[in-house]
C-alpha cells in the first residue's frame, strides 16, 4: 500500500506543469465555493445574533405578510387588541412600535423619511438589542418632546450638507433637535429600513401623529417555553378577528428559521452556479489522467509483467487523481477563506455590515468533495489503465 | 491565413480524440452556463417590456413610497393638483384597503382595490382586468366584485366560482368574474391575482378611505410625457419631501428594471464565468501536452523551413478552434437549457422565456475564441521557440 502512495506522488511531480494546471482548475472551483459558502454562513450568523438579542421569549407581531412584497395589509392594531394580548397569562409585557412617513426640512431641502418611536416602557429594551447602535451623541430620553436621533446614512448623505449633532430639523413643520446619530443592523435594513429613519420619544411622536395604531408589537412572554404557544394564540385571535393572512406572528426562533431558509436558498443557487466550475475542473483531471495513462502505457505493461494486478494499477491511478483533488481542495480552501475575507472587507466599505465565518463543516465538506471529484474523474482513466493487456502495453510505442 | 496551417490544426485535433473531446467539454459547459443565464435575463427584460407596452407610453405611475404599510398618504387634493398640470390628460386613482373576506365560513384578509367605473377604461388596453370566467363590470354596480385568480383558486379551502355570494367586512357582494392569471414578472403591472376589485360605489359600502394607492396618470402626448412626469415629481417633492412619492413613466420603469436585471445578470454571469476560466486552463493543459508530444514534429517543421511565427500560428489556431467549437456547441446547449428553465419557470407562474439574439451569439463566440487563444498562447509560444536541433533529438 505504501509504495502505491509513493508511486502516485512521484508521478505527479514528474508531470510538473501539467499537474500544476490541473490543480489550478480544482483550486479555482473549490475556492469559489468555499468563499461563497463562508460569506453566506457569515451573513446568516449576523442575522442570528441580531435576532437573538431580542431574547428567546420575544414574539414579533406585525400587520400583513412581513415576508412578502405583494399587497401589504393595512390591518390596524388597536388598543383593544393590545389589551387582549396583555390579558393572556403567558404574556409579561407588550412593547409597541409606531411609525409614519415624514417630511424633513434642512438646509432649504425637503426629504421624505420614516419617523418612528417605541413606547416608554420598551425603550430601554429596544436600546439593548443589536438592531440599533449609537454612533455619535446620546440616546433620546423619555419625556423629551423635541429630541430626535437620525440614521448615519441620513446624516452623511441625504442632504447637500452633512447634519451634525445639535442641528435643528423641521419635521412636518415643527422643530426638532438632533441629539444622536444611530446605525441600523443588517437585519433591520434588510427587513425594510433602508432609507432614512428618524427615532424619537413617544412625546416627540405625538406632537405630529397620534399613537393609536402600532406598526409592530414585541410581545415578551413569561418564559421561552411558552413563546410558541403564545404565538399560536395571538395568530388565532387576529385571524378570527381580521381573517387569515392579516398578521405575521413569529417567535424569535421562527424569525431566525425564516431568514435562514431564505438566505440558504440564495446561497445554494449561487454556489450551484459556482459549482459548475468544479465539474469543469474534474473534467480537467480526467483529461490529465487520460494523457498520463497513454504516456505511461509501457510502464503499466512492465508493472503488470512483474506481477502487479489490475487492482493495484487501478488503485495507483485512482490515488493519483484523488491526490490532485485533495491538494486542489487544500489550496482552494485556503484561497477561498481569504477570498471570503476580501468580499466582507469590500462589502463593509460599501456599508454592508457582513462578516464571514470559518465553519468546520464547510472545510471538511470541501475536502471530501474535492477528493470525490478527483477520484470520480480519475475512475475512467484508471479503469482503462488497469485493463491494459500487459503484452500489448509493453509493445506500445 | 494559409490553408495548410488551418488544415494542419484540424488534423492535429482529430488525431487526439478523447483529449480534444474532454477539453471541448470544459469550454462547452462554461459557455452553456453563461449563455443560458444571459438568455433568461434578456427574456425577463422582454417580458417586462411587453407588459409596459400594454400600459402605453403616455402613462405615468405615481406610487406612494415607503415600506410595508408605512407609506406617504396621498389625498384627493393631490389628484386635483396632478390634473391641474398642463401636460396631464387625466389622473385615475386606485383606492385600496385591506378587508376581511368571508366565504364558505372561512375568513381571510385580502386587499380590495377600487376605481371609478368611468375611469376604468384606461386599463382596457392593458389586459390587467381581462376575465377568465364570468364578465367584467358593466355600470357602477355596487354589489359586484371581480376576484383575482389566486384568491379564487388558492386562498380558501373551496374554490370560488362566478355567481357565488361572498361577505366583505360582513357586507354581501356577488362574484361576477374571475380575473385571468397574469404572469408575475417583477417590475411591470399590479398584482391582480391577489386582489378583489370593485367599483367605487361598491367600495364606499365598506370604506370611506380617501387615500389613493397608485395613481395612473395619462399624459397628453408621448413627447412631453417625461416633462409632465418631472412636473408631478416636483409637485410631490415640494409637498411631502424628496423620496416621498415614486413617479415613473413606463420608459423609466423599463430603464430601472433593465438596470436591475443587468446588475443581477452580470453578477450571475460573473460566477458562471469561473467555469469558463477553468475550461480555459483545460485548453492550456491540453496544448502543453500536445506541444510536448509533438516536439519532434515541430523540430521537423522548423528544419524544413517553418518560421517561429508559423508554428505559433498553428498552435494558436488549434487553441482558438477548440474555443470556437466549444462556443458553438455551448451556445446551442445553453439556449436549450434556457428554454428548459423557462418552461419550468412558466409552470410555476413566472413569466420566463429564453431569448436568443445576435449579441448573445456573437458575444458567446467571441468570448470562447478569445478564451481559447489566450489559453493557447503560452503553449504556442513555447512551441514556436523550440530549438529545431534540440527538438529533433527529443525522445
Amino acid at each position: 500500500m505504501f509504495d502505491i502512495v509513493n508511486e502516485a506522488i512521484r508521478n505527479l511531480r514528474r508531470a510538473g506543469i501539467k499537474t500544476f494546471l490541473t490543480l489550478i482548475g480544482i483550486v479555482i472551483g473549490i475556492a469559489a465555493i468555499v468563499a461563497l459558502l463562508s460569506v453566506g454562513a457569515g451573513v446568516t450568523a449576523t442575522f442570528e445574533t441580531q435576532f437573538e438579542s431580542l431574547g428567546s421569549n420575544t414574539v414579533m407581531l406585525a400587520p400583513g405578510d412581513a415576508f412578502s412584497t405583494q399587497s401589504s395589509s393595512s390591518v390596524k392594531i388597536t388598543d383593544a387588541d393590545v389589551r387582549y394580548i396583555k390579558s393572556l397569562s403567558t404574556v409579561k409585557d407588550v412593547i409597541k412600535e409606531y411609525a409614519s412617513p415624514i417630511a424633513i426640512e434642512f438646509n432649504n431641502q425637503k426629504k421624505s423619511a420614516i419617523f418612528f418611536t417605541i413606547d416608554e416602557e420598551g425603550f430601554d429594551f429596544f436600546k439593548s438589542t443589536d438592531f440599533v447602535s449609537l454612533v455619535e451623541g446620546r440616546w433620546v430620553e423619555p419625556g423629551e418632546a423635541s429630541s430626535i436621533m437620525i440614521t448615519q446614512g441620513m446624516a452623511e448623505d441625504s442632504f447637500d450638507r452633512e447634519i451634525s449633532l445639535r442641528k435643528q430639523l423641521t419635521l412636518n413643520g415643527k422643530e426638532y433637535k438632533v441629539v444622536g446619530i444611530f446605525k441600523l443592523s443588517a437585519a433591520m435594513s434588510a427587513l425594510g429600513g433602508g432609507g432614512g429613519m428618524v427615532l424619537t420619544t413617544i412625546q416627540g411622536y405625538e406632537r405630529l401623529y397620534s399613537a393609536d395604531n402600532p406598526v409592530e408589537l414585541m410581545v415578551k412572554t413569561t418564559s421561552t417555553e411558552v413563546a410558541e404557544k403564545t404565538a399560536d394564540e395571538l395568530l388565532d385571535y387576529f385571524e378570527g378577528k381580521y381573517g387569515k393572512k392579516s398578521v405575521t406572528v413569529l417567535t424569535m426562533e421562527q424569525s431566525i428559521e425564516q431568514v435562514g431558509s431564505m438566505l440558504g436558498m440564495l446561497t445554494i443557487f449561487i454556489v450551484g452556479i459556482a459549482g459548475i466550475s468544479l465539474i469543469v475542473g474534474g473534467i480537467g483531471i480526467m483529461n490529465a489522467m487520460v494523457t498520463s495513462v497513454l504516456e505511461r502505457t509501457k510502464e503499466i505493461g512492465l508493472y503488470k509483467a512483474i506481477g502487479a494486478s489490475s487492482r493495484t494499477i487501478l488503485g495507483m491511478f485512482l490515488l493519483e487523481a484523488g491526490f490532485i483533488g485533495l491538494l486542489g481542495g487544500i489550496i482552494g480552501i485556503i484561497l477561498g477563506l481569504a477570498g471570503a475575507q476580501l468580499i466582507t472587507l469590500v462589502a463593509n466599505q460599501f456599508n454592508f455590515p457582513i462578516q464571514s465565518v470559518i465553519v468546520p463543516e464547510i472545510i471538511i465538506g470541501a475536502l471530501a468533495f474535492s477528493i470525490i471529484v478527483g477520484m470520480l474523474s480519475g475512475f475512467y482513466p484508471a479503469l482503462r489503465a488497469s485493463r491494459l493487456d500487459p503484452v500489448e502495453a509493453l509493445r506500445y510505442e | 491565413m494559409p490553408i495548410d496551417v488551418i488544415s494542419e490544426s484540424i488534423k492535429n485535433l482529430r488525431r487526439e480524440g478523447v483529449r480534444t473531446f474532454l477539453t471541448l467539454l470544459g469550454v462547452v459547459i462554461g459557455i452553456a452556463a453563461i449563455v443560458s443565464m444571459v438568455s433568461i435575463g434578456a427574456g425577463l427584460g422582454v417580458a417586462v417590456e411587453q407588459q409596459l407596452d400594454a400600459l402605453g407610453a403616455e402613462t405615468i405611475l405615481v406610487i406612494p413610497a415607503g415600506v410595508q404599510n408605512i407609506r406617504t398618504e396621498l389625498t384627493t387634493n393631490d389628484i386635483r393638483n396632478i390634473e391641474g398640470i398642463s401636460g396631464v390628460d387625466n389622473a385615475v386613482p386606485i383606492y385600496s384597503e385591506s378587508a376581511v373576506m368571508e366565504f364558505n365560513g372561512e375568513k381571510i384578509n385580502v386587499s380590495i382595490s377600487a376605481t371609478d367605473a368611468k375611469d376604468a377604461e384606461i386599463f382596457d388596453s392593458t389586459g390587467y382586468f381581462d376575465v377568465a370566467e364570468g364578465r367584467n363590470f358593466e355600470r357602477n354596480e355596487s354589489t359586484a366584485v371581480l376576484v383575482g385568480n389566486e384568491i379564487a383558486n388558492n386562498y380558501f379551502e373551496k374554490k370560488i366560482n362566478v355567481r357565488k355570494q361572498i361577505l366583505i367586512n360582513g357586507i354581501e357582494y356577488k362574484v361576477i368574474g374571475i380575473l385571468k392569471a397574469q404572469p408575475a414578472a417583477f417590475g411591470g403591472g399590479p398584482d391582480t391575482g391577489n386582489s378583489v376589485y370593485m367599483s367605487l360605489d361598491g367600495f364606499r359600502r365598506i370604506s370611506d378611505s380617501e387615500t389613493p394607492g397608485i395613481i395612473f396618470v395619462t399624459a397628453t402626448g408621448k413627447d412631453t410625457v417625461q416633462d409632465t412626469a418631472d412636473e408631478i415629481k416636483k409637485l410631490f417633492e415640494k409637498k411631502y419631501g424628496e423620496g416621498s412619492v415614486i413617479v415613473y413613466t413606463t420608459d423609466e420603469i423599463l430603464e430601472q428594471v433593465n438596470l436591475l436585471l443587468g446588475v443581477i445578470t452580470i453578477f450571475i454571469v460573473g460566477i458562471a464565468s469561473i467555469s469558463l476560466i477553468v475550461g480555459g486552463i483545460g485548453i492550456m493543459n491540453a496544448m502543453v501536452t500536445s506541444v510536448l508530444e509533438r516536439t519532434k514534429e515541430i523540430g521537423l517543421y522548423k528544419a524544413i523551413g517553418a518560421g517561429n511565427r508559423k508554428i505559433l500560428a498553428i498552435f494558436l489556431l488549434e487553441a482558438g478552434f477548440i474555443g470556437l467549437l466549444g462556443g458553438i456547441i455551448g451556445i446551442l446547449i445553453g439556449f436549450g437549457m434556457a428554454n428548459i428553465i423557462a418552461i419550468a419557470g412558466t409552470s410555476f407562474g413566472y413569466a420566463l422565456f429564453a431569448v436568443i439574439n445576435l449579441e448573445i451569439i456573437v458575444g458567446g463566440l467571441a468570448f470562447s475564441m478569445i478564451i481559447g487563444m489566450l489559453s493557447g498562447f503560452y503553449p504556442a509560444l513555447r512551441a514556436s521557440r523550440l530549438d529545431p536541433v534540440e527538438a529533433l533529438r527529443y525522445e
